[in-house]
């Protein structure tokens, strides 16, 4: 599935319902389903803020794909160069407004890779579905 | 269009309940924040009751706001409560540690009553 968007936020609540019925057709529990929504909730939002830096006409691709147990969904971009390092990341207890977004992707998803390729910023985040779950599930 | 966010301020001296309706994202937490820092920056308000029965939804933009409002209020010695949690924002708050930094309640009358 792929889902071509504009960078405003006024899709967050849209990709985010869709993030919900994605992963509950890949078969995660109700509580890893709000995880995953937010993840990504998240990575979408860093692309609008760092790599549109606000611009609400850029344009965002998002795919997502659930395959033998894993659900990947990539975020590309053409937006200004994304560097991850770059985004202030707090340690967890300070107590400081921003910069728990990125944090909050590596806690939750088990892989998250940033590249550059070419002129475009691309974020793979990747969940496993639990054995037990699997087993559970269908 | 439809209102993302709703903000409700219910002020009785220097206390105001804030009921909030909606989902906190990077779109409304703006909203949100302004209103907060407004209370204590603006109005000399000693207590601050963020009413969250309404939020389903918070991103760390929208954790990034109660972090800023409870900030101004320890800067000024007053208090900023969140109450009536829902397990969405409340599972937000602990993947990111922070349930032990906010005073928490209930409800909006247990908060009241502090």
């Amino acid at each position: 599935m792929e889902l071509r968007i504009s960078s405003d936020p006024r899709w967050l609540r849209m990709v985010r319902a869709m993030m919900q019925e994605v992963s509950r057709q890949a078969g995660f529990s109700e509580v890893e389903r709000s995880e995953i929504t937010l993840a990504v909730d998240e990575a979408l939002s860093n692309v609008i803020k760092h790599s549109y830096k606000g611009n609400p006409d850029g344009v965002v691709w998002l795919s997502c794909a659930a395959d033998d147990g894993c659900l990947e969904i990539v975020l590309r971009d053409e937006g200004a160069a994304f560097d991850p390092k770059q985004v202030q990341q707090l340690p967890p207890d300070e107590i400081r407004p921003g910069g728990r977004g990125v944090f909050l992707m590596r806690e939750i998803m088990d892989e998250v890779q940033y590249e550059r390729k070419g002129k475009q910023n691309l974020v793979r985040l990747r969940k496993y579905i639990k054995a037990a779950a699997r087993q559970g599930h269908g | 269009m439809a209102k993302d966010i709703a903000i409700n301020i219910v002020r009785n001296g220097a206390c105001s309940v804030v009921h909030v309706e909606g989902d906190i994202d990077l779109k409304t937490s703006p909203e949100l924040r302004s209103a907060i820092l407004d209370l204590y920056e603006n109005r000399g308000q000693e207590r601050v009751i963020l009413d969250l029965a309404g939020v389903n939804y918070i991103d760390s933009s929208g954790v990034a706001s109660l972090v800023e409002g409870l900030q101004e209020a320890k800067k000024r010695k007053a208090r900023f409560i969140l109450s009536a949690l829902n397990d969405s924002p409340r599972h937000v708050l602990e993947l990111t540690r922070l349930t032990k930094v906010f005073e928490i309640t209930k409800t909006v009358e247990e908060a009241l009553a502090l």
